[in-house]
């Protein structure tokens, strides 16, 4: 009977043990941590999105800002650096697939083009004199007619002074100048294109190529609206 | 630490690498001071200097001297602006996972050192001290970095002498024994840490007093140049120094070697009296002729923008930190925006002294683009010259080959080609 109690006694006080230790993977008194699937850092989430925008994938580098920053739509550039990167990236992404990535009902291309607009106006805003936001937006207001006038004369001027380092925007100013019957004026602006781009389709130009937004489509202008 | 720490260290890691390895064979440099060139005496030197030491204290801190030197007069700069302390971090695993400092620590073992300028108004000359702040020519032969030639105007450099040096004295030339002084440095192990270029070489003879090793291999690295000793310090003050150099810095390398009063006498004697070759000029290197094979971004990147440049000029957004004082000011120079670390950045440009935007790429007269008139300009300041309004990169380190300067310049003749 004492050898039972004594057996009971023994089980009773090192069960829970080998049940810790079975389900935790314990070693002795050591514990081996399972790893656990690290998630990408808001950083680096951001910066993939950069990648993906850089490699023409603008689904994946929207998708990366929205996975980081989920009411982007709301912020305000300059409030955040790393949102701010998030904001730009969601907003060329728009910019460089007519629109169409993060499109829904509520947001049509068009509109999705305005929110792209107006938010890259505000990181200009925030980062006055910056050739390589300005580039941006240059490119983004190519793409809404009734705001190609203001960025012709925007990336004509940095395409002057020999500021742009974007094959986006020579293209879309390539773009512009075909539309203005300025062939010259087209095929320097490609060249730089074709030189600074890995990827020589984005230089690709039609002369008659007409603007992916149509003029009065666009129901609401004001980000904010767009909420 | 603040977090910008990282990149920072990565890229003066990078930025090292292409200083490499300290140049014990640097040639004598022209010396803009008054008498280098001809060994003058010490009373040429003269108690007028004017300048304002307020001013000067001013101008220290505006120049951010103290994130890099220590004795300043104003506390040390915090760790994540301090060059010097976040090197010594990473070099003694106090910053950094393992796996970085891997990385980082073959880069910046040899940019651990700054002189400190403890006690500077008890030993510097202020009329060196204004002279060499216009136009710093290299002290310090073993030192990978140098000190870079800041933003300074005449006024502002007169100032911070005021305010860092000592009064210049107008003393008679010393009057030792100059054979048995010159006997001495070679007996008493000087030429171990030290050289005096313009004379024949001193033996490195074992120091005639034990260091620690960690403090020996400082000693080493920041040991400067002796030709400049007649003109950075008036007699007096060296033999004070010679006697007991921690009496007057207390974090001093320098050890203080068992000299006599005469024989301290004797080694100043050769100090100031020794016959100084004149310092040969060394006239800018010619550019290499531009690549005809195909240079891409990725490539000038790796080998140049991003190893070397990147460090100072990048974007605070992008960067953990503020950018560098090459992009959002620092060290005295106002922010000019400049961002070297990707395409478009590049392509930016950078702020001018009007605010506004100019290319790095635009050219000068002779068709150079500005960027490799900046590179070969440091060659032209390590040479002792100067280079008026385009200052020479990467600032205070050494200049890039000329080979990678091809490589830059090639780049951008064949209209910056991404890939």
């Amino acid at each position: 009977m004492k050898k039972l109690v004594a057996s009971f006694l023994f089980l009773a006080a090192f069960a829970p043990i080998g049940l810790v230790a079975g389900d935790a993977s314990a070693c002795g008194m050591s514990v081996r941590l399972e790893p656990i699937p690290e998630r990408p850092t808001p950083v680096q989430e951001i910066a993939t999105g950069e990648k993906s925008l850089d490699s023409g994938n603008y689904l994946a580098a929207a998708n990366a800002v929205t996975r980081t920053f989920p009411a982007i739509r709301n912020a305000t550039a300059g409030t955040d650096p790393l949102q701010t990167r998030g904001l730009r990236v969601l907003a060329m992404s728009i910019v460089r697939s007519d629109g169409k990535v993060a499109a829904n009902g509520q947001w049509t291309p068009a509109a999705n083009l305005e929110w792209a607009a107006q938010t890259l106006r505000e990181i200009d805003q925030k980062r006055p004199n910056d050739p390589a936001v300005q580039a941006d937006l240059g490119e983004a207001l190519a793409k809404i007619t009734r705001t190609q006038g203001e960025a012709y004369k925007l990336l004509s001027r940095l395409a002057d002074k020999d500021l742009m380092g974007s094959p986006h925007a020579y293209a879309a100013l390539a773009q512009l100048r075909a539309s203005k019957g300025d062939e010259q004026g087209m095929a320097a602006a490609v060249k730089r294109c074709e030189e600074m781009t890995k990827s020589p389709a984005v230089c690709k130009v039609s002369p008659a190529a007409k603007p992916a937004e149509k003029p009065g489509s666009v129901a609401v202008a004001a980000k904010v609206a767009m909420l | 630490m603040r977090s910008w720490v990282l990149p920072v260290a990565v890229s003066v890691a990078a930025l090292l690498a292409l200083a490499g390895c300290p140049n014990n064979d640097k040639k004598p440099k022209p010396d803009p001071s008054p008498s280098a060139a001809t060994s003058s005496s010490a009373s040429s030197l003269t108690a007028a200097h004017g300048g304002d030491a307020a001013k000067g204290k001013a101008l220290v801190e505006k120049q951010q001297c103290n994130r890099c030197h220590d004795g300043t007069g104003f506390e040390a700069a915090p760790q994540g602006k301090h060059c010097v302390h976040c090197h010594t971090d990473i070099m003694d695993a106090k910053f950094g996972s393992a796996e970085s400092r891997v990385k980082w620590q073959p880069r910046v073992k040899d940019i651990q050192d700054a002189p400190s300028l403890e006690a500077s108004s008890k030993r510097l000359g202020k009329k060196w001290i204004e002279s060499y702040l216009l136009l710093p020519v290299d002290q310090r032969p073993a030192l990978v970095q140098a000190m870079p030639r800041l933003d300074l105007t005449p006024e502002q450099a007169k100032d911070i002498a005021a305010y860092l040096g000592a009064d210049d004295k107008d003393e008679p030339k010393p009057t030792g024994d100059v054979a048995k002084g010159r006997q001495l440095l070679d007996t008493k192990g000087c030429g171990t840490c030290h050289k005096m270029t313009g004379v024949s070489p001193l033996a490195a003879s074992p120091v005639a007093v034990p260091l620690e090793p960690k403090e020996y291999g400082r000693a080493m690295r920041v040991a400067p140049d002796l030709r400049f000793v007649r003109d950075k310090m008036a007699p007096s003050r060296v033999v004070a120094w010679l006697t007991d150099p921690k009496a007057v810095k207390a974090d001093s390398s320098m050890p203080k070697i068992p000299l006599s009063d005469a024989e301290v006498k004797d080694v100043v004697a050769y100090l100031y009296n020794a016959q100084i070759e004149a310092p040969r000029v060394t006239p800018p290197p010619q550019r290499l002729p531009v690549l005809t094979r195909k240079v891409t971004f990725e490539e000038v990147d790796k080998k140049v923008f991003h190893r070397t440049c990147w460090h100072c000029h990048s974007e605070p957004d992008y960067a953990i930190g503020d950018g560098g004082p090459g992009n959002s000011g620092g060290l005295g120079f106002k922010p000019r925006g400049l961002n070297l670390s990707d395409y478009a950045g590049i392509a930016a440009g950078f702020l001018n002294d009007k605010g506004e935007r100019e290319s790095v790429f635009a050219k000068d007269a002779a068709g150079v683009p500005r960027m490799v008139r900046a590179l070969v300009a440091r060659h032209a300041e390590e040479g002792g010259a100067p280079t008026g309004e385009v200052r020479g990169m990467p600032l205070g380190y050494a200049p890039l080959s000329l080979e990678d300067i091809q490589l830059v310049e090639s780049w951008i003749a064949q209209g910056r080609p991404r890939s």
